[in-house]
């Protein structure tokens, strides 16, 4: 025995290459697109990109449930007329849920569930079922949700209507069930109506009982516990995106409600003291004998009176005013300090004898001026009233506070309008998956069925079609939408359908090649051989050869859409009512101008993440299928 | 094809294909004005069922256009039919419209390509492309295919089908491939097979085995086949009939024994001399043009006095005969019974009426 022998002996068993001819350990060969899925997801690239997609769309279906403002569970009790109370438990959150809402989350549980236990059936062939589900679920929703925007009254008499519901929801799904029961799920044909029609019955069956789903106001239990009759517990971020409250305006991150409250209190003490002051000031300002001042130098005069620090006041010596006016101020700014500090501390006393001291202060400052003694009584009277309302403030903050819904945090803080932001960013989920993947949906379908007629026709079909391509590339998408903004319903629909029906060219161009390489290729001369019908060589044949461009296209076209939206939400002409990241980073500056970070941090950062994920993952995707770049990996 | 019905039996002495005059030009869609490529040009032939019609001839002269015909898978445009028919059992196969023609193919009339390698499509398993032509022509259940499709994988002879039926193109060797081909041509009971070069790609033992499998399918199965082939070798082996083909035309016509033992036609006698003899050794080769630019070799066919002078595109000075018709150079004659040439059509030539080329023989029989 050689050695060469013996190494071949010593490694694992081998067969002959006429074994293999012969069938002996042939492995079952994976399928095409399981095969390229998992060339795919071996790349860390495609990982991080489909980690955060799978984070977003995770949020999109379950937000509702995760950041709600209305209770997960309450248990209300009502006093009767004489004979003491009933207790009633209910979950104002699941009755709130729409029909969308709530067929997600049957399906966000139930997909995952059917995905991951082995029932017997391939991946594959599960995840037809799931998606086909998906798409008759989807359709049903939206073919209602424009029947009742199409047909029902505005004035909001859907009384009438709500007669029809039933007819409504099980015709619509009936006929949705009808064309899509054909979608490849099983192999049996009777086994696909069946699941068509199971799957649009329970659709529907959700939309009629989510025909008008009640709107409920949070504002309603935190008022119920507050006052005793309910107790309400709440799900992770009890926040709903539309919930705003006066006093929640601008807050930054990782404060609370009651940080709120104070805050308020803290403003409104300032705003009287800031009030009080500068009607010292400007009202003395023309009256006191030498003090000549100009307008800067009285606000200066302002500030030193608020914040009682001496710069401001030596500018005055410095401007020629007599010291003794300037030592008038100075007593006034360090007991207008004083003043605050008592109150600050809750020392009634203390408050007590420092307003005293103020008011003489401001009387002494008063007799050395003349004619205005209105002016500055008026002041002190607006004092009093700040210094009320801070208190009435932090006594209805105690209130609050002592409720459950009190004592929370705004993680990301709240915009200007008193709303929390990680809330409406988790709502802000589904439209961004939603709006990326369905316009992207119809540019790409649009664009397979005129690239496939171009590239395999040919001839005059391609001349014709090739020119309206070039008409729709001239179109610039953005500004039609800011068109379509002003003059179609502002709506997500809307949206999709213009970003889809415009940006069908990059794909069809790319099926066009790629159907001009294939149509002379012996296959497809052997499908039209052996008598299969043109849709079958097109679409089941020559497709999958020459799809896998337009899927990495596709990543890039999903990005695109998103950012499309976001623009169109910054400028203030995004989908209407509904959270949007663009819209929450059009809040930034607020309507006051004060630049607000936490709303252009993560909402900008949330649109950054999802863009490169998708242009990552489309990256990847182009790495893993390029034969010359896998070759050269391998 | 509702007019052709699958269970009637073909009479063994009836025609199973019959081309008439047919004539295929095509056009330059980037240069409309240039002139058209008349690729088939009046082609006559005839098939039986359980016959092998070998049609050779060098590549361009319209051996594949003739097949791809009598299955209108000729692309038009830029292909166009100019005339004549092609009758399968009685029917002209050109005048079917799109789902007529459909139902035909891969169901009456089955290809098989010249390309193993690439005439399966990737994407799909072996048996998922078998059982989609069962499914499409058939009235079967799925499973009902899917014992069909085990059945042509058997007859081709592929090892271990049930495991087989499940792999991908790329898990096949070229031979395979091939023969993965055949089964799904052959898995509809096909009653006629044009194969378009079967085993140009293979090697020679795989060749070998090829043309015995499809022999004896042939045989057991009653089908005729339409042999295009570059390989005189092959021809001689497999073929009943032999039709020489040339610039769109039929040149020469037989049943194989006579046409290997006595070519008529100096363009035939070209393609014998130009295969290398293993008994002698020579400098170089004999070429085609040496034998058809030779008039001697022109004058050999019997009525050349009486002015039968072989067809040919550009034939050597002198030996032109006066034509008919000054616009109609060529005719297919029959010289002697059951063998055709093709001349010049002289006064000779068009005033004897003859038949078109129909040879009911088959090798097996005598």
């Amino acid at each position: 025995m050689t050695n060469h022998t013996d190494k071949t002996a010593n490694s694992e068993k081998t067969i002959s290459g006429i074994d293999v001819m012969r069938g002996v350990g042939v492995e079952r060969a994976k399928p095409f697109w399981a095969d390229a899925w998992h060339r795919v997801v071996i790349r860390r690239g495609a990982q991080a990109g489909l980690l955060w997609i799978a984070i977003v769309g995770f949020f999109a279906i379950f937000a509702p449930v995760i950041a709600n403002g209305l209770p997960l569970w309450t248990v209300e009790k009502t006093q009767l007329d004489g004979e003491g109370e009933v207790t009633r438990s209910f979950s104002p959150l699941f009755e709130s849920l729409t029909s969308t809402d709530l067929l997600l989350l049957l399906g966000g549980v139930l997909g995952p569930l059917l995905f991951f236990i082995p029932i017997g059936m391939t991946r594959q062939r599960k995840l037809g079922v799931i998606t086909s589900a998906a798409v008759i679920g989807g359709t049903i929703v939206v073919l209602i949700a424009l029947l009742q925007y199409i047909f029902m009254p505005e004035d909001g008499s859907a009384g009438e209507w709500s007669a029809f519901s039933v007819w409504v929801c099980f015709g619509s799904s009936f006929a949705v069930g009808l064309v899509l029961c054909m979608l490849p799920t099983f192999r049996s044909i009777p086994g696909r109506i069946v699941f068509a029609f199971v799957i649009a019955f329970i659709a529907g069956l959700v939309c009629i009982d989510r025909w008008s789903a009640p709107v409920l106001q949070p504002e309603r239990f935190v008022r119920g516990e507050s006052e005793g009759t309910m107790t309400n517990t709440y799900t992770l971020i009890p926040w709903s995106p539309t919930q705003s409250r006066g006093e929640y305006y601008s807050i930054p991150p990782r404060n609370t409600t009651g940080d709120a409250f104070e805050m308020i209190a803290e403003d409104r003490l300032n705003d009287g003291v800031g009030y009080l002051a500068r009607t010292v000031v400007f009202n003395l300002g023309g009256s006191i004998e030498g003090l000549p001042l100009s307008r800067q130098n009285k606000n200066n005069l302002v500030e030193g009176l608020i914040c009682n620090c001496p710069g401001p006041f030596d500018a005055l010596s410095e401007a020629g005013v007599s010291s003794r006016y300037v030592q008038l101020f100075k007593s006034t700014g360090k007991e207008l300090a004083d003043y605050r500090a008592a109150i600050e501390s809750e020392d009634s006393a203390g408050a007590r004898t420092a307003a005293k001291a103020v008011q003489e202060s401001f009387s002494g400052l008063q007799s050395a001026g003349r004619n205005s003694g209105i002016a500055i009584n008026d002041a002190l009277a607006e004092l009093q009233t700040k210094i009320d309302e801070r208190i009435d403030y932090l006594r209805k903050a105690e209130n609050v506070l002592k409720t459950t819904y009190g004592v929370r945090v705004f993680h990301l803080g709240t915009d200007p309008i008193g709303r929390d932001v990680l809330s409406q960013m988790l709502w802000a989920c589904r439209l961004s998956i939603s709006i990326g993947l369905v316009s992207t949906g119809i540019s790409v379908l649009i664009g397979i069925i005129v690239g496939a007629l171009m590239g395999y026709f040919g001839g005059w079909v391609d001349l014709v079609l090739s020119r309206i391509l070039e008409i729709f590339m001239a179109v610039p998408v953005l500004f039609l939408l800011i068109v379509a903004a002003s003059v179609l319903p502002r709506n997500t629909y809307v949206m999709m359908t213009i970003i889809g029906c415009v940006t069908w060219t990059g794909s069809a161009r790319f099926i066009r090649a790629e159907f001009l390489k294939l149509r002379n290729q012996d296959f497809v001369q052997s499908c039209r051989a052996v008598g299969l019908p043109l849709h079958s060589t097109l679409f089941r044949h020559m497709l999958p050869n020459g799809v896998t461009p337009v899927l990495v296209q596709a990543s890039f076209g999903v990005a695109a859409a998103i950012i499309a939206e976001a623009t169109l939400s910054y400028l203030g002409l995004g989908p209407y009512g509904q959270p949007s990241w663009g819209k929450l980073l059009s809040l930034t500056t607020g309507e006051t101008g004060v630049f607000l970070w936490w709303m252009a941090v993560f909402p900008g950062l949330a649109i950054f993440l999802t863009v490169l994920a998708y242009n990552v993952l489309g990256e990847n995707f182009r790495d893993a299928i390029d034969p010359k770049m896998r070759k050269a990996a391998n | 094809m509702a007019d052709i019905d699958h269970q009637q039996l073909i009479d063994p002495n009836k025609p199973l294909l019959e081309v008439r005059d047919l004539a295929v030009s095509f056009g330059n869609p980037s240069s409309p004005s240039s002139p058209r490529v008349q690729a088939v040009a009046g082609v006559n032939m005839t098939i039986y069922p359980r016959q092998t019609l070998a049609v050779v001839g060098e590549s361009g002269c319209g051996k594949s256009v003739t097949a791809m015909s009598t299955m209108q898978l000729v692309p038009r445009p830029p292909g166009r039919f100019d005339g004549g028919r092609a009758l399968f059992l009685g029917q002209d196969v050109l005048e079917f419209n799109e789902n007529q023609i459909r139902s035909l193919r891969g169901d009456d009339i089955a290809m098989i390509f010249q390309e193993p390698m690439t005439s399966l499509n990737p994407v799909y398993t072996i048996g998922d492309q078998i059982m989609e032509a069962i499914l499409l022509h058939q009235k079967v259940s799925q499973s009902e295919a899917e014992t069909i499709a085990l059945q042509a994988m058997k007859d081709v002879g592929i090892p271990q089908p049930e495991q087989r039926l499940k792999s991908y193109p790329h898990q096949f060797s070229g031979g395979m491939r091939q023969r993965v081909m055949i089964a799904m041509a052959l898995a509809c009971q096909p009653k006629l097979l044009l194969a378009d070069e079967p085993t140009t790609a293979l090697d020679v033992t795989i060749q070998a085995q090829i043309l015995e499998l499809l022999r004896e399918l042939q045989n057991t199965r009653n089908m005729g086949i339409m042999l295009i082939t570059h390989n005189l070798g092959v021809v001689a082996e497999n073929a009943d009939v032999v039709c020489v083909m040339y610039a769109g035309r039929v040149v020469e016509y037989a049943n194989v024994f006579e046409l290997f033992d006595n070519p008529l036609h100096p363009y035939t006698r070209g393609l014998f001399q130009s295969i290398p003899n293993l008994r002698e050794s020579a400098h170089r080769l004999t070429t085609v043009e040496e034998i058809v630019e030779n008039p001697a070799e022109f004058v050999k066919l019997d009525g050349f006095e009486k002015g039968l002078v072989p067809w040919w595109p550009d034939p050597p000075a002198n030996v032109t005969p006066n034509l008919a018709d000054p616009d109609e150079e060529y005719i297919l004659h029959e010289i002697s019974p059951n063998r055709w040439v093709g001349v010049f059509r002289s006064d000779h030539a068009a005033s004897h009426p003859t038949r078109v080329p129909d040879l009911d023989y088959r090798r097996s029989d005598t």
